[in-house]
């Protein structure tokens, strides 16, 4: 098929998909018994209200009209609705607290990452000792602990004492300062450091620490577990045994291949790491304060803000189908087999 | 010169459920420059055989007594560093399974790559490349091949390319692990035939591991036959064919179908033994024409009979 | 019983006794638990006796010449922790076995036919299911529960329908490689109805990767719903809830009240962990991978 043909066809199924999740989405949010008013606004409203902040939502027509406009809005205009008290676009209110769950989600998935593949390698070389078994007790113990548990922990046993900051993405000093430097994209990690202000970076990068360990940990259970898991498997494969026949070292067959084999099963999960990456990112941020997306799912549960709830899990569906497109472009470079 | 002295190997595997003893008592020599057939049934051991000289045997087993002498070393005191050198090197090993022999994520020709690196031969990639294309084409696959995935290529391709990678460095010795036994009848023709011009053409000493008597037949030089992890007969190809000695031998050659052939096939009644506990004396007694009270009490010998070797009461 | 032999087995054993504790508790911890879960008064001989808030754990009440003990301390409240953990893990385990045995059903049902049947159905439903197995759990769970509102079904309705997709493709891809398989043939051949091979020849054949599948969903399903209600989402104060309880606890973990966060995430881990290793025993016994000694 080469390379190109695939990419494209991957290209044009993708809006397919995301066409799904937020048919999805809406069946989620809409179709279920329970009236979305009621339960965010609370049951002591007067009728009138409630039924004016119907029709503003557009609730009380026919549920395809719904739908349709739902599709539209979020397709066409990229308008997810405005908040509930404000009046604020909830577009604006995502585009700008995006970034800062970016930045959580990459620093977390670099630790998981790391312990993830350590664990993986020496599974892999030692895969006849003891080792695997550490592997697995770890990712079990890992995946049972809660991840906002973990975030309990490290802020009361490690922030102390190692003087960490606990919540917030900056001191306030900090926030007000970083709202007006030269560059800003909103990634405080690239504006800090493109515009000259180290002292900056460094506070944020200290109030990064305690989540993205905490989302690290966590996402290291599921992952270490996979990777070891597709090592070992490949590593059982008959390949291996052939290798060796062929007077190949040891580590060498680990490198070559045990983990470049493994890495097609790890990039199939590689999309449910990001699915629970952003499920953890609620949780995280949460505990943390950490004004990401996550956080404003939370507001919008405490300020029973429909509005926001719904364009935040319109989000999650976009960056759902953005990441399997990018994984089954990457498939293209790991899997031969899917090109030829 | 004697290449391969395999002297009384015991090798036993540890199941879930008991101890198997997989080769009881082999003894067996490999000349220079010859084509040894070893054949048997499904759990005679004979692949346990291939895999112990490689000394590739799983974790879960162990040799319990015996020699090898490879080329005059002893094979089971040389580290594992030692080992990694000779195999690919000195002896090489070819698997049935054309299918997971190769790695899928790389081309063809960095298997050969690898196989040069890894046994510290500081040759250019196009080095590489030239002598590997010369080698697929002796084997007869396409040399353009090279540069194809391993799934591109048909199970025989697969097959031949692993033969090449066995024969790229110039080994000695050639252990064939029924590898034809998943390819069907017309390719295992063709690499039955390509065996015999690697015989002639680099004098490599080869190991013919197979159930299949007919194809044996037209390969090796001499034939050794096992059974339930011993070895029953031993011989020149020709004698053992036109005058078997051991009734399992002549039961084998009764059971092979022949164009033309007037007489029924006679199967071999029973089933090879449980491994776990083998039948006593004679391991073939409950299945042997001939049986006596002598071959359920005494284990027989494996005895020379001029040129033959047979292990039979009444050969 | 023999002594476990192999890493699966450690697990099951393993797995087995952390369960068999938290039921245990569960069921009958009251007997020796102060009981006041949602009040702050607890009834001696007839009398309501006040139980101060924020006692450390291990605390003893001597009234009316009887001891209370308040083995894991009280909460802002008075509540006992210890009273409120146990009825959290009656509500939790009630929660997560709702919607396992719900998600179970539909999505072996749902895989059932998609993989016999197979065809458009298949293949929409399919893309589908995997639509929704790519969205997070958690996330699913929360546009859900959001809607459904609070209270146990609810909740584990919400729950469920995240793990439908994982047994719908468990079961569709076993139902898959069994269609071809020489007994269904013979089935076919033999005259049964497509119905009746369904249910009595492959259905059956999908049970031992269900029975492996069953206690990792549960231990999820615990998992999701503490993430739940630690949100604040699905359950109604003054319900006893292992994850709600958490995230009040957090608030008096600075000011040295550390009981009343930490041993509701405990209970978490150690039931979470219990089915885990259930599942991972299981798992190795039922579908055996390596011949190993």
């Amino acid at each position: 098929m080469g390379l190109k043909e695939y990419v494209i066809s991957r290209l044009i199924l993708t809006p397919l998909m995301l066409f799904i999740l937020l048919t999805f989405v809406f069946i989620l949010l809409r179709v279920l018994p329970g009236d979305p008013i009621t339960m965010l606004e609370g049951k002591n409203i007067p009728e009138d209200v409630l039924a004016r902040r119907r029709a503003e939502l557009g609730l009380d027509k026919p549920l395809y009209v719904q739908y349709l406009n739902y599709i539209y809005s979020v397709f066409v205009k990229l308008d997810l609705g405005y908040t509930a008290l404000e009046r604020i676009p909830v577009s604006y209110l995502i585009m700008t607290r995006l970034p800062a769950t970016i930045e959580l989600a990459i620093s977390s998935t670099i630790i998981a990452g790391a312990i993830g593949i350590v664990i993986g390698l020496l599974s892999a070389r030692y895969q006849y000792g003891k080792v695997p078994y550490f592997a697995r007790i770890y990712s079990s113990i890992v995946y049972s602990i809660p991840v906002f548990y973990i975030g309990l922990m490290l802020q009361a046993y490690f922030a102390r004492p190692l003087g960490l900051p606990t919540t917030g993405r900056l001191s306030p000093v900090n926030m007000v300062l970083a709202d007006n430097l030269p560059v800003k994209t909103g990634f405080v990690f690239i504006d800090a450091l493109f515009s000259g202000r180290p002292d900056i970076l460094f506070d944020y990068l200290l109030h990064l620490s305690l989540p993205s360990l905490t989302l690290g940990i966590y996402l290291s259970g599921v992952f270490s577990r996979v990777t070891y898991l597709s090592v070992e498997d490949a590593m059982s494969q008959d390949y291996t045994q052939a290798a060796r026949g062929r007077g190949i070292r040891e580590w060498t067959i680990v490198k070559n291949y045990g983990l470049r084999n493994a890495l097609i099963p790890i990039l199939t999960m590689a999309g449910l790491q990001v699915a629970a990456l952003l499920g953890g990112a609620v949780l995280t941020e949460t505990t943390f304060n950490w004004d990401g997306i996550g956080l404003l799912v939370y507001e919008g549960i405490l300020k029973r803000d429909y509005a926001i709830v719904q364009g935040a899990v319109t989000i999650y569906a976009v960056l759902v189908a953005i990441v399997s497109l990018l994984v089954d472009v990457l498939y293209a470079f790991v899997d031969p087999r899917v090109r030829y | 010169m004697t290449l391969l002295e395999i002297r009384n190997l015991k090798v036993s595997y540890n199941t879930r459920r008991g101890k198997v003893e997989a080769l009881s008592g082999v003894s067996l020599d490999v000349e220079q420059g010859e084509v040894l057939g070893v054949v048997g049934e499904s759990g005679s051991g004979k692949s346990t055989l291939g895999l112990a000289i490689m000394r590739l045997l799983p974790r879960y087993s162990q040799i319990e007594q015996g020699k090898i002498f490879f080329d005059g070393r002893d094979i089971l005191k040389l580290d594992d560093e030692a080992l990694r050198e000779m195999r690919g090197k000195e002896i090489s090993i070819v698997f049935q399974d054309p299918y997971s022999s190769l790695n899928p994520v790389r081309k063809i020709v960095d298997h050969f790559i690898e196989l040069f690196a890894e046994h510290g031969y500081a040759y250019e990639k196009e080095e590489i490349e030239k002598i590997a294309s010369q080698l697929l084409e002796k084997m007869g696959v396409p040399p353009e091949k090279l540069h194809d995935y391993p799934h591109q290529l048909s199970g025989g391709q697969r097959q031949r390319v692993a033969i090449a990678l066995g024969l790229a460095l110039n080994p000695k010795l050639l252990i064939a692990d029924e590898i034809t036994t998943a390819l069907d009848a017309l390719v295992e023709a063709q690499i039955v035939e390509l065996l015999k011009e690697i015989k002639k053409e680099y004098m490599t000493s080869i190991m013919f591991i197979t159930h299949n008597m007919g194809l044996v037949a037209q390969l090796a030089d001499r034939i050794a036959i096992m059974y339930a992890g011993k070895l029953v007969e031993v011989g020149k190809t020709r004698e053992v064919i036109e005058k078997p000695l051991h009734p399992y031998t002549k039961a084998l050659l009764s059971a092979v179908p022949r164009i033309g052939g007037s007489k029924a096939l006679q199967p071999i009644p029973g089933e090879p033994p449980d491994m776990r506990k083998p039948p006593s004396g004679c391991r073939f007694h409950p299945r042997c024409p001939l049986a006596t009270d002598l071959c359920v009490r005494e284990i027989p010998v494996l005895r020379n009979i001029g040129d033959r070797y047979v292990a039979c009461h009444y050969a | 019983m023999r002594k476990p032999k192999t890493f699966g087995e450690w697990c099951l054993l393993a797995g087995g006794i952390l369960t068999f504790i938290v039921l245990l508790f569960a069921l009958i911890g009251d007997l020796i638990a102060p009981g006041n879960t949602t009040s702050s008064y607890i009834m001696i001989d007839g009398k309501t006796v006040e139980v101060p808030p924020l006692l450390p754990p291990l605390s003893r009440l001597d009234i009316y010449g009887r001891t209370v003990t308040f083995y894991l301390g009280t909460d802002q409240l008075g509540r006992d922790v210890f009273s409120r953990l146990l009825a959290g893990a009656r509500f939790v385990l009630a929660v997560a076995f709702l919607s396992t045995v719900v998600s179970t059903v539909i999505g072996v049902f749902l895989g059932l036919i998609s993989g016999y049947v197979g065809g458009l159905f298949d293949r929409t439903l399919s893309l589908v299911m995997d639509s929704l197995y790519s969205l997070p759990g958690l996330i699913v769970a929360i546009a859900l529960a959001a809607f459904l509102g609070t209270g146990l079904v609810n909740m584990s309705l919400a729950i469920a329908v995240a793990y439908i997709p994982s047994y719908f493709r468990m079961v569709r891809g076993n139902v898959l490689s069994l269609k071809g398989m020489p007994f269904v043939e013979a089935s076919k051949i033999a005259g049964a109805s497509p119905l009746s091979i369904a249910l009595r020849q492959i259905l059956p054949n999908t049970f031992p990767s269900i029975a492996s599948l069953l206690p990792i969903t549960f231990a999820d399903a615990i998992i999701t719903e503490a993430g739940l209600s630690f949100l604040g989402l699905g359950i109604e104060p003054p319900t006893p809830d292992w994850g709600f309880d958490l995230n009040k606890g957090r608030q008096f973990f600075l000011a040295g009240y550390w009981w009343i966060g930490i041993f509701p995430g405990l209970a978490i881990v150690i039931t979470v962990l219990g089915f885990l290793l259930l599942g991972e025993g299981l798992n190795e016994v039922l579908n055996p991978k390596r011949w190993e000694a």
